[in-house]
């Protein structure tokens, strides 16, 4: 089933690559360009799964999921990063990431991810 | 053996002030002024210091040295830089030529001079005794270019073990010889000059080496993701660390234009990293990523952006787990300049806080030199020194 995903990247070529990967499977309801975008729009759109970017300007990714969690402790976070360090990931887990796929990525990882957090959701 | 900050120091002004006089001898010599550009402490493998000789179709000049120091100095010339030199030397001579002797052996008595003037000042401030020998012309297509150079290395094993080379870029005033200038010394002789130092607190060598391991497996990995980003098969060509004056770092690049980006990283250690392609090269990687996209610049400019930020991620990542500690990445900031003028900004801000740097540069490429990205990463000497320490084998 389709679900409604929010996706959060600083890079326009990574959202653009993101939305290619998902059409057909998902629909993308929005785009953040930081994790201050990423809240509001999480408020206004309620999307089903957030695919949150960890080094972003202005707030991170790691601290927007903390904040989303905190609004919606249901929400489904999965980590896009490039960053590959144990204690990155450790503190993704801890700001309540449900799931994170390692940059550069493939489509049926993305979407495995995706599968997994609406499957855990549910 | 031990290795300290002080001891590359003493190194780097010994090796600077030894090709100064190797400088002086070309100029009374052949009556070209010439200067050195940089002088760099590697520690590199052997088999890295060949693939440049390799790439850069050096000629060079051996000659060997024993008694208080052991090891190897070579003079390296472009072809065309030896053949403006014997022409300086003796007009009308071929310095490509397989049968000129007589450019042969002008390029041999270059380097007995100015080998023999660098070897002096070693000697002098060991207070010691160091024999040459004669000089061996070495071109590439007859002999492996350091076949002749028997550099035991630290770990005594093959062309993977690590050695110190000492390399001096020497530059005539018109800028139109070009010339390195390498010392390779023993393990043995290392200790010596370390010794002669006096260091205290030194670190084992081998936490240098590990060090530059730790750099080649982050280059692998970095090469690996822009495989896998853009389809485009690349390699690990070569990856150094350097110790080098400050105000030498930009020197260390060309002024050919590169595009690509810088970020900041903080942590243990913290520093600059710069990500730079040559503009064909870019080129590449934007189109490999966005196919039919060519209109849309501020795309692919995004493209070439969050490569290196994958790229950065790849290089910096294994650091991170070997020393079990985290490094922050800052977004990645485009740049389009010549590489030098990308570099300078990165080393004025460093030298606000230390006279040398370590400069880690690693080169991934395709085998058909059709993409070419080098990676520079400028660690806080303070900050690196701490993780050296953290890979020493007594830790």
């Amino acid at each position: 089933m389709a679900s409604k995903v929010l996706v959060v990247d600083d890079s326009a070529f990574m959202r653009n690559l993101l939305k290619q990967l998902l059409e057909g499977e998902h629909e993308v309801v929005g785009e953040a360009e930081n994790g201050v975008e990423a809240v509001e729009l999480y408020r206004e759109l309620e999307p089903d799964v957030v695919t949150m970017d960890v080094v972003m300007p202005i707030r991170n990714g790691i601290e927007a999921t903390s904040e989303i969690k905190s609004l919606d402790a249901g929400a489904s976070v999965i980590m896009c990063t490039s960053v590959g360090q144990e204690e990155k990931m450790r503190e993704a887990v801890e700001a309540g990431a449900d799931g994170y796929i390692t940059k550069p990525f493939q489509k049926p990882n993305v979407l495995q991810a995706i599968a997994d957090v609406i499957q855990a959701e549910a | 053996m031990n290795l300290d900050v002080r001891s590359l120091r003493t190194f780097s002004r010994l090796a600077h002030s030894g090709a100064e006089k190797a400088a002086g001898s070309l100029t009374t010599l052949a009556g070209i002024d010439t200067y050195v550009n940089v002088t760099k402490v590697e520690l590199g493998t052997k088999s890295d210091v060949e693939n440049e000789f390799a790439e850069r179709d050096l000629v060079s000049v051996h000659i060997g040295f024993s008694g208080g120091l052991d090891g190897h100095t070579v003079l390296a010339f472009s072809p065309e830089s030896a053949e403006r030199l014997v022409d300086a030397l003796m007009p009308g001579i071929d310095a490509t030529d397989a049968d000129g002797e007589l450019a042969e052996s002008s390029l041999k008595e270059v380097a007995n001079i100015m080998l023999g003037g660098f070897i002096d000042g070693w000697a002098d401030y060991l207070d010691t005794t160091v024999d040459i020998t004669t000089p061996t012309y070495v071109d590439d297509e007859n002999d492996g270019p350091l076949d002749r150079v028997d550099a035991e290395g630290f770990e005594n094993g093959g062309d993977d073990e690590h050695v110190l080379v000492f390399r001096n870029q020497l530059e005539a005033a018109d800028n139109a010889i070009e010339f390195d200038l390498y010392m390779v010394p023993t393990a043995a002789s290392i200790g010596t000059i370390v010794e002669a130092s006096g260091d205290d607190g030194a670190l084992p060598v081998e936490s240098f080496a590990a060090f530059s391991e730790m750099i080649n497996d982050g280059a692998t990995q970095a090469s690996e993701d822009i495989t896998a980003m853009t389809g485009i098969d690349t390699t690990v060509e070569v990856s150094r660390l350097s110790f080098v004056p400050i105000e030498g770092v930009p020197m260390s690049l060309t002024d050919a234009v590169r595009r690509g980006v810088v970020l900041e990283f903080s942590g243990t250690p913290s520093g600059y990293i710069a990500i730079l392609f040559d503009e064909p090269s870019a080129e590449n990687i934007a189109s490999s990523l966005l196919p039919g996209m060519e209109g849309d610049e501020a795309m692919r400019q995004s493209a070439i952006q969050e490569i290196g930020n994958i790229t950065t991620s790849g290089f910096l990542d294994g650091w991170a787990n070997a020393l079990e500690t985290t490094i922050d990445i800052s977004p990645p900031k485009h740049v389009h300049d010549i590489g030098s003028a990308i570099i300078d900004p990165l080393a004025t801000d460093l030298a606000q806080s230390q006279e040398y740097a370590f400069l880690i540069d690693s080169t991934i490429r395709t085998d058909d030199d059709e993409f070419t990205c080098d990676i520079y990463a400028l660690p806080d000497e303070t900050e690196l020194r701490k993780a050296l320490k953290q890979l020493s084998p007594a830790a």
